[in-house]
């Protein structure tokens, strides 16, 4: 018989390969996806790219909160952990809010007090501090030891990814037609704040004498060779290899649209030939 | 199925406990009959900064003989005289306890140095059917070449059980004919000899490498009441 849970959590049973769907992310991503489809989301007059980004962001949040990778990254190894981390937060949240519709953006500046939310929310150093101090909650061994052991607790913690990745991004990258509050270089400044303040944690990680969840070091090991020591270092060159690739290239794209914006007109060094000339080099 | 089996799991880890427990509260009750005694009564306050569990009085290391996986004789009492030693009873199909106690000591020993890091880790299969000695040797060897293992005859395994007041190991029958993957119940707690040759304290599963950096050494010197047997 399938198992079926709500939400992933650390069991302490002994990990299987057997498929075990966690209905709580099904159903949210179900509604979540429904509603965007009544708001217009996928119609054909928005650009095939928005389309694109929103349905792999929401395939991404599906896939880093259900089946194996939450299963692995609640009750096994740190480094899946880390993965869903890097993949809902620094990848799934950006797409999600390119993509999203733009009847959200419309929504979202529909009143004053929606307005004001937003303003704050997207207030760089407040969603830069906010968000940051989400991530290091979310990643105290003080808090994921107990919180990871039930289901309520491990939706919590994903839910905690989630607002965070909206927070990181919004003041670059709001829903469409807000305009966003950074662009430019300022942007590329706060980007590259997003890609250090996290870095104590991966620091602790990588350097720590022991393991410092119990919760994977107590749990049963899928790899015998693979022990709680490695995973915690590999989970620290995930949080920051990874999750730094994916805000570099973020910043790398900025700079490179940038450099090009500013100098306008055309970019040959040449002079441009007229149609029609038959000899350009007057050989 | 699964529902059997996650029962079955249930059932288990309610037996460890409940076995732990009931060979720990042996081994405390004279500590606790007689609290009146100033030496007694600390005991029983605390675990004297220790992770694992000290115990009301000493228990004596088992005197039975068991064969180690080269196929050597190898007497409990004689072999691990005057070590710090860590006993562990267990089977190598075990899917949880077993496998992370091991992990968790390997990798604390070979962070250790000095006379502490060759304490003696001694792993008991108690399911003599399927762990051969070549088997115990190949599955410990994944965790430490140096963790010693030991097998015996299933009533030699319950004689030592007896003396060192734990519970009887229970195989649970195969849920089919002919398969091997049923599940053994046994006692999951870690015994320390300390170097005087006594067991004083055990350790239950939940312990970290931290706990045993902090208290292998301490157990290495540590000064042990005398208490009444």
């Amino acid at each position: 018989m399938l198992a079926i849970s709500w939400w992933c959590s650390n069991t302490g049973a002994n990990w299987s390969w057997t498929w075990r769907p966690y209905l709580g992310a099904w159903v949210i991503i179900a509604a979540i996806v429904f509603w965007l489809y009544r708001s217009g989301a996928w119609r054909s007059e928005v650009p095939i790219r928005r389309r694109l980004a929103l349905a792999l962001g929401l395939f991404l949040i599906l896939g880093g909160t259900d089946w194996p990778l939450s299963s692995l990254g609640a009750g096994y190894v740190v480094s899946a952990q880390m993965v869903r981390q890097v993949l809902i937060v620094m990848i799934a949240c950006p797409l999600i809010l390119f993509g999203s519709p733009e009847s959200l953006g419309r929504w979202l500046e529909a009143t004053p007090r929606r307005r004001r939310l937003v303003r704050i929310t997207t207030n760089p150093l407040i969603a830069l501090v906010v968000s940051v101090t989400l991530l290091f909650a979310v990643s105290s061994p003080i808090l994921v030891d107990p919180l990871i052991k039930t289901q309520v607790g491990s939706f919590a913690m994903d839910l905690a990814w989630i607002s965070a990745g909206f927070l990181i991004w919004m003041p670059v990258q709001p829903p469409a037609p807000m305009k966003p509050r950074l662009t430019g270089p300022l942007a590329i400044v706060y980007l590259i704040g997003v890609s250090v303040a996290p870095l104590p944690v991966a620091f602790f990680m990588t350097w720590s004498e022991f393991p410092i969840y119990k919760v994977y070091e107590l749990s049963p090991r899928i790899w015998p060779s693979f022990d709680a020591q490695s995973d915690q270092e590999l989970a620290a060159a995930i949080f920051q290899v990874a999750g730094g690739l994916a805000i570099w290239v973020q910043i790398a794209v900025r700079f490179v649209r940038m450099a090009g914006g500013e100098k306008g007109g055309p970019k040959f060094r040449g002079t441009l030939v007229g149609a029609g000339v038959s000899d350009p080099v007057g050989a | 199925m699964t529902a059997d089996r996650d029962r079955v799991r249930t059932d288990r880890r309610s037996f460890l406990r409940t076995s732990g427990l009931a060979a720990l509260g042996l081994a405390a009750a004279p500590a606790l009959a007689s609290c009146s005694s100033g030496d007694d009564a600390q005991l029983e306050d605390d675990n004297l900064g220790f992770a694992g569990i000290v115990l009301g009085y000493p228990l004596a290391k088992p005197t039975v003989d068991f064969t180690d996986t080269s196929g050597t004789a190898f007497n409990f009492v004689n072999d691990t005289k005057d070590h710090l030693s860590l006993a562990l009873f267990g089977y190598t199909s075990c899917p949880d306890v077993c496998p992370v106690h091991l992990n968790i000591l390997a990798s604390t020993l070979a962070k250790l140095s000095g006379p502490v890091s060759k304490t003696k880790v001694i792993f008991i299969g108690v399911d003599t059917k399927r762990d051969t000695p070549e088997v115990l040797r190949t599955y410990l060897d994944k965790r430490d070449r140096d963790f010693i293992g030991l097998t015996a005859a299933p009533e030699v395994i319950d004689e030592a059980l007896k003396q060192l007041k734990l519970p009887s190991v229970i195989i649970d029958p195969p849920t089919t004919p002919g398969d091997d993957s049923y599940v053994v119940e046994h006692p999951s707690q870690i015994l320390c000899f300390t170097p005087d040759n006594e067991c004083h304290i055990v350790y239950p599963s939940g312990v970290v490498q931290q706990d045993w950096t902090n208290d292998l050494p301490r157990l290495m010197t540590y000064d042990w009441p005398v208490t009444a047997r």
